[in-house]
């Protein structure tokens, strides 16, 4: 009996995961996903806020407590080249689903790019796109992000190593 | 008549091309440097703080003084054993003439330069400038800028180095 309300709970989280999704989101999924080395996931963040509290990142817990789910997708840059496609096409896509973009940095060559959809319900989206040399890593949250740690985390990536 | 507008639509797309902020100018030099590190916060980012609660009335000066900002760019590099001479051509890139200086601050690691760009009697651009040791740094925060909150909202977004305004703000 156990096992198989275990099992309905996982079906139904896994569903409900992407259900929640964006429409840019199921699309790079779905584009890709019968390309070699492409891996996605999501699930709750249930998980992943009860890491940082274990770990004792309450500054990173108490901005991520109403994040209610996560998902990514891994993409190698190889997999675009063979669809014939861009990453400045994905974030066309991004823009027309009705995501803004909040913030982007550069570091390394590696490009991190920031995208929310707002709701009223505080229900939002945010989409973070990593662009390495190799990959596009597109990560989705569903919830609510305290703005004042998005500001810190987006202006703070490359001052920290200034330390003025 | 057509030469004229075809002069005037020059005219006005040159401005354009050559008016583009100090910041602007190191990013289009150093866009394709991997050895530096860029930031870009839209005015998207700033007005998610338009409709936030504050606890108390000095977090919602700071809270509106946030609101009120347009953008943020930085332009940094770490480990730059040339970090004295980009200081220097950063200032031979700002236009000097458009900003004045708020203040600087000397000590033996670094220089830092506080620029401001005044227009209708608001500060529409603060700009950072560092140099040290090995490090080098220009950040051009723009809109519509309080002074005397500039140091609490570089305590928000953890931008050290903004904190010396305040020193300033008290010798005031």
């Amino acid at each position: 009996m156990k096992t198989i309300a275990a099992g309905f709970i996982l079906v139904f989280l896994f569903s409900t995961a992407s259900f929640s999704q964006s429409d840019s989101f199921i699309a790079l999924k779905e584009k890709f996903a019968y390309h070699k080395d492409v891996y996605t996931f999501s699930s709750s963040a249930f998980l992943g806020s009860a890491l940082f509290l274990m770990a004792g990142e309450h500054e990173f817990y108490d901005a991520i407590k109403n994040i209610k789910r996560v998902g990514f997708v891994i993409v190698p840059r190889e997999a675009f080249k063979r669809e014939n496609v861009s990453v400045a096409g994905f974030k066309n896509v991004i823009r027309q689903d009705s995501f803004y973009e909040l913030a982007h940095m550069k570091e390394h060559g590696d490009l991190i790019t920031f995208y929310m959809k707002s709701t009223e319900s505080k229900n939002n989206r945010y989409m973070i796109l990593v662009e390495d040399h190799e990959n596009v890593v597109a990560i989705e949250l569903t919830g609510y992000i305290d703005p004042e740690f998005l500001l810190k985390c987006e202006s703070h990536a490359n001052i920290e190593k200034s330390e003025l | 008549m057509k030469k004229i507008v075809v002069a005037l639509v020059m005219m006005v797309v040159i401005n354009g091309a050559f008016g583009q902020d100090a910041i602007s100018k190191f990013f289009s030099k150093y866009q394709n440097d991997e050895s530096f590190s860029q930031v870009t916060v839209s005015s998207k980012m700033f007005s998610l703080f338009t409709n936030m609660e504050a606890d108390t009335p000095e977090d919602k000066e700071v809270l509106d003084a946030i609101s009120k900002l347009k953008g943020l760019r930085i332009l940094a590099k770490d480990d730059a054993r040339n970090a004295r001479d980009l200081y220097k051509e950063a200032f031979t890139l700002v236009p000097m003439k458009e900003y004045e200086e708020l203040m600087s601050v000397r000590d033996k690691d670094k220089d830092m330069k506080f620029l401001i760009k005044e227009g209708g009697g608001k500060i529409s651009e603060l700009l950072m400038i560092m140099g040290g040791n090995e490090e080098f740094m220009v950040l051009s925060l723009y809109g519509e800028i309080d002074l005397k909150q500039i140091s609490r909202i570089g305590k928000k977004m953890d931008v050290k180095g903004l904190e010396h305004l305040d020193k300033m703000d008290k010798k005031n």
